[in-house]
This record gives structure tokens, sequence and C-alpha cells, in this order.
């Protein structure tokens, strides 16, 4: 029976209008089957097919299986291009076409759009020979309706994807932009990123120098192990760093890994990293945007993570040298008054104690008894021992008046080498001095380094039991000259280094505990520093940087 | 001819010091006549009283006026009086101060009796 010429063109018309006007895929397919099978008899099978990446997906969900797996009938549609029209069944070289029980012929029209097939359009007949020419071109017209609506609804979903992409790149940079510290943006960036593009790993190398190395990296498997270093143009990050381009492979690994992507992370032109994301499926165009978009948000973010860590740091190391100082002007506070007091109570024992001895000598003087001139020696020995150790605590807490004058510090070591002659007596001790050339003349305080160089020197000596050595370095560095008082004695203990300027510490018998922490005052007032290095029986090393600018 | 007495002033607020400066000069082979107070004040009282051919002060005393600034005042009054500076405050200062004065010894406590009493007998020309 012929359908008459105008109900065709109502037929078309009205289609045209339902496919246009919607879009709403199985909406169309609904419409689409009712018009053809009013239109042409004997139809047992039909369906749409949206091509996706190679991929057919039928609009109908029952027909997956059927189709999807016959990747030759698939090429050998993308060969022609055109129609297949396959009039019977029956013959052999269709054996690898697939069609349903009931059917005699098939119609196959791909549904283009400016020549991309972007679907295609199945009827099958119940009878040899089932669609006639007029039924071709009709169904390729409606395959063209087709196209338009299919292409249509695919940018619709790419535009509403793009803008889901959008969305999540802002949730993530807002998730990002704040004040972290390096590792926990890293952290907090990689698992973002995995949830986003459903990854079994993401990971961040780090660029130093011509090495990547694993920064750290998120992983929902606990099989994934990835490399701690990899060189720029090896493995896909560091092609990806080498080329500074994002990079994107498909090939199935262990753990179920199909497809890598390696984004290159860029600060003002300079590569800092990579981020690597390993994931079961290949990729899409709008994953690969949305990795690009959110490596310049990272790299923001990362940069504001260093800037913020040096930021921390600078204060942290402020504050330290804030509290540091304040308790250095507690202690001078405290020192100078606990130096006044303690230098009135000094001179009042003092006082009292040249009356004892003067009393004990009297004794001696007067009394003719042995027994108690014995006594009356011992009391005037202690009480001059006990002299010597206030003179010296006086000394030490007195405030020191510099008199400066440039001079060589070569001689004035020199001289107090001479001085400390006493402390060699009975022992093998070499002495090296060793000053470079043209050591410049340096500010000080002549007679206070000579004593500096003199208890240094001495201690040195006590330090050896009976043979060794004492080396006296100097030599200059950048805008310091460095002194070395080196030993091969008994050494300091590790738990005792941080107190041996400490006033009375001392670990020698019949020592004040003053003599090396007038050394650090003395060196205080010059604004040298002093610092030590010592091993137990190997030696200590005592360091004096001296500013040649002030 | 009878020997004249030398008078000898001493100035030392330290008890124990001046009670033995006072017995160990009392018992030398010399003919001295002790007076000890403990006051610059108290001493500048008893020279205008008395003459005296001997100072010995110790620096700090209580009071107003210092060891130092005895022997000043007697400078300028002059009354040449010999004197003696004791001290547990020794410092270059002092020394350089005493010096100028005209102080005819220093001594830094504390210090030997044998040498105090030797220093004494030379100043005051005795035997």
């Amino acid at each position: 029976m012929s359908i008459p010429f105008d109900f065709r063109m109502q037929l078309l018309l009205s289609l045209s209008r339902e496919i246009s006007g919607s879009l709403n895929l199985p909406q169309i397919m609904r419409f689409v089957k009712f018009s053809i099978q009013t239109f042409i008899s004997n139809i047992v099978w039909m369906n749409i097919f949206e091509v996706e990446k190679d991929k057919l997906i039928p609009v109908e969900k029952e027909e997956k299986e059927y189709l999807i797996k016959n990747e030759k009938f698939f090429s050998e549609l993308k060969k022609r291009k055109e129609y297949i029209y396959i009039e019977d069944l029956k013959e052999k070289k269709y054996d690898y076409f697939p069609f349903c029980k009931e059917a005699k012929s098939a119609l196959w029209i791909p549904i283009k759009r400016w020549d991309k097939i972007e679907g295609l359009f199945g009827i099958e007949s119940e009878l040899v020979k089932g669609f006639k020419l007029e039924d071709v071109i009709f169904l390729r017209i409606i395959s063209d309706f087709l196209g338009v609506s299919i292409s249509n609804i695919k940018l619709l979903r790419e535009n509403e994807e793009r803008k889901k992409d959008f969305e999540s790149a802002y949730e993530i940079s807002l998730q990002i932009n704040k004040p972290f510290k390096k590792e926990e943006l890293v952290k907090t960036f990689l698992k973002l990123i995995s949830e986003k593009f459903n990854s079994i790993y993401t990971a961040f190398f780090e660029k130093q120098g011509d090495i990547l190395y694993l920064f750290d990296y998120y992983t929902t498997s606990n099989k994934i192990s990835l490399p701690h270093q990899v060189l720029i143009g090896e493995e896909i990050c560091g092609k990806s760093a080498l080329s500074g381009k994002l990079i994107k492979e498909y090939k199935e690994e262990a753990e179920g890994i199909k497809s890598k992507m390696a984004i290159p992370v860029f600060w003002k032109e300079n590569l800092v990293g990579v981020i690597e994301i390993g994931g079961e499926k290949d990729f899409s165009e709008n994953e690969i945007f949305l990795a690009n978009l959110l490596s310049n948000t990272f790299s923001l973010s990362y940069q504001n993570s260093k800037y913020y860590e040096e930021l921390e740091k600078y204060i942290n190391e402020m504050e330290k040298l804030v509290y540091e100082k304040t308790q250095e002007l507690i202690k001078t506070e405290k020192f100078a008054l606990i130096g006044q007091m303690s230098s009135v109570v000094i001179h009042e024992i003092k006082n009292l104690l040249a009356g004892i001895s003067a009393m004990a000598e009297f004794i001696l003087l007067k009394v003719p008894d042995e027994k108690i001139c014995e006594i009356a020696k011992m009391m005037k020995e202690e009480v001059e021992k006990a002299f010597k150790n206030l003179s010296n605590i006086l000394e030490y807490v007195k405030p020191i008046k510099l008199d400066l004058k440039k001079t060589r510090i070569e001689e004035v070591i020199k001289k107090a080498l001479l001085l400390s002659q006493g402390f060699f007596e009975g022992k093998n001790i070499d002495v090296e001095l060793n000053f470079e050339e043209n050591l410049p003349e340096i500010v000080m305080d002549e007679d206070k380094i000579k004593e500096v160089f003199l208890n240094l020197i001495s201690n040195a000596a006590q330090a050896i039991e009976s043979k060794g050595f004492i080396k006296i370095r100097g030599h200059r560095k950048n805008e310091f000259v460095v002194i070395e008082v080196e030993d091969n004695g008994i050494g300091i203990k590790k738990e005792d280094i941080d107190k041996i300027f400490e006033p009375f510490f001392t670990t020698k018998k019949g020592g004040t505990g003053l003599g090396l922490p007038r050394v650090k005052k003395i060196l205080d007032y010059h604004l040298w520093q002093i610092s030590v290095k010592s091993e137990i029986n190997k030696g200590s090393i005592f360091e004096i940087k001296i500013p040649l600018k002030i | 001819m009878k020997k004249k007495v030398k008078r000898i002033l001493i100035v030392e607020d330290e008890k124990t010091l001046a009670l033995t400066l006072y017995e160990v000069l009392f018992t030398a082979s010399g003919d001295f006549e002790i007076i000890v107070c403990d006051k610059a004040e108290d001493a500048l009282q008893k020279i205008s009283e008395k003459e005296f051919d001997l100072l010995i002060t110790d620096l700090r005393l209580p009071g107003q006026i210092d060891g130092l600034e005895l022997i000043r005042r007697l400078k300028e009054e002059e009354k040449r009086i010999p004197s003696i500076l004791m001290t547990a405050y020794g410092t270059e200062e002092v020394r350089e101060e005493a010096k100028k004065l005209g102080v005819k010894a220093y001594f830094e406590k504390p210090f030997s009796l044998v040498e105090f009493i030797k220093k004494i007998k030379e100043i005051l020309d005795v035997k």
C-alpha cells in the first residue's frame, strides 16, 4: 500500500518540529518509532545509537549488549560512511552483522552532522527486501534531522559538563586558596583532584634541578608504588616537564590503571612541578581542560603556600630573635643588678676578712704557743683563699670598660702564649701557630683580648694530661676573621657544652667557674662571637668570629 | 733627751681591724699614742684639737666623708699630716687619686701586719 505524498510531507514536517523542539533523545526515539511504524510496515526492530568515542550507546538501553561488541560492524559502517542496506540477511557475507531473530533485511544509516558520525540509526524488517527506495530516502531525511538533534544535545551536554567543571574548578580553588603550608596544600589538592577525576592515584612531583621528586600522592589503592624521583624527559611526568605540555597516555598497566595524564605546573613561566593522574578510563576533552585549569589554580596556591611558609619562617625567626634579645636584656639587667649587689656584699666581706686576717697575723706575731700559731696560720691562709675567690667574682661582675685600639691579633695571641707558659710546665705540649698572611688589624682592647687568649690557652694546656698539641689558627672568611684554638685534651662532655660559659660552672678542681664566662663577657663587649666544638677524649676547638664591619 | 711620743690617728669602722691595728701598734717597739675613731667627721674634730704625726684611714667610712675626702680636706686646710690609706675597694682610680693627694702608703686589704708596721716606722722615722 502506497502512502500518499502529502501525508509523507506532513509526517516529515511534524517529525522535524518534534525533533528540533526536543532535547530528550528517548522522547524523540519514541516519536520516530511511532512515525516510521505508521509509514513503513513489517518493522521488527529499530533503535538509535549515539556514537561516543568509538562506542555505540543505544537510546533504548536493552540493546546495549547486542551491538557494542561488534567492532567489525562499526568499522565497516565508518568505512562506508553511507547507509548499509542488506536486502537479505541470509547472505553469508554479512554473518558478522547483528540482527534480531525475526529480521530478514536490515537498513543502517549513519546519523551525520558536518560529516561527523554522531550516531547510528538501525531498522530491521521481517521481509526480504523490506525497504523500498522511497523508504530509504524518507529514513535518511529523518536521520539528518536526528543528526542535528543529537549534535545539539551533545553540545548542550558538553556545555553542562563544562559548567560543572568550572564549578568544581571554582570549588577546588576555593578549598585550596587558604593559608596552607605546602605539605597541607598538596595533600588537600591531591585528594580533591582524585575525587574529581575518580583517579586511582594522583601525585605531585616537585622539580628540583633536573629531577622531579615525588612530593606526595593520594591513592585509592594500597598497591600503588610510585618512583621517588624521575629525571626530566623520562616517564610521562618527565616528558610533560620537558615539553611543558599536558601529556596523556592510554595503556593498560597494573592495578587497573588504563590511562595516565601528566600536567605541568608553572609559576611565571618556570616549571615548578608536574601533577600525574592515573585512572581506569580514558580522560575526556573536558577533563583535560579541567586539569589544565586546575594546574594553574594550584600553581597560584602553591606559590602562596611557599610565600606563606617563608613568611611564617621569617616571623618565627623574628619572634625567636625578639625572645632571645629580651632574655639577654633581662639577663644583662639582672646581671647588672646582681653585679652591683655582689660588689657591695663582696666589699663588706673583704673588709671583715681583712680584720680577721690582721687578727690572725697578730696572734702569729704575739702568741708564743706553737699550736695556737699553727691554727692562726691556717686561719690566715683560708682567709687569703676566700679573698682570692672574692676578687675573681668581683672582677667578673664589674662592668667592663674597653680601651679600643687597632691591633694585630697575632701579636696579642703570641703575648698571651708567653704569659701562659706556666701552664705548660711538666707537660709535653706542641704549640702550632698558623695565621693567614695579611690579616687585617682589628679594633680591640688589647689587654682584655690578651686575657681571653691567656684563658683559652691555659684551659687548653690544662685539658692535656701529659702530652698533646695546641693549634692556634687565624684566617679571614668573608667579612670575618676567624681564630681557632684547638687542643687534643680531655674534651668537654656533650651535656656540659652549653654550660661552660655560665658563671660558676666548673669541672676543674679548684676552678672558680668564672674563666670562660669572663672570656664570653669580654667578647660580648667586643661583639665577637665564640663557639665551641668538643668531643670527649678527643679535644676541643674554640672558635672566635671577629666581624670586620660592625 | 726624752723621746717624742708619736701620735697616730686611726680611722676605721671595722672594729676587728681597728682593734688589731691598735693592739699591734700599742705593743710595737715605738712610743706611740694611738687614737681610734670610726668616722671622718670625728677624725676632723680630733685633728682640730690635737696635733697628729700620722693618719691611718680606711677609704670607705660611715658618714658623709670618706677616707680620700678626709685627706683632701686636711690638705686644703694645710694640715700636713702624713697619711696611709687602707681599702678593700682597690681600683686604679683610687690609687691614682691617693698618689695625687700625697698619701704616703696605700694598703689593699688584707695586708700583712709586718709590712704595715714596717711602713709606719719608716714614715715616722722610728726604729
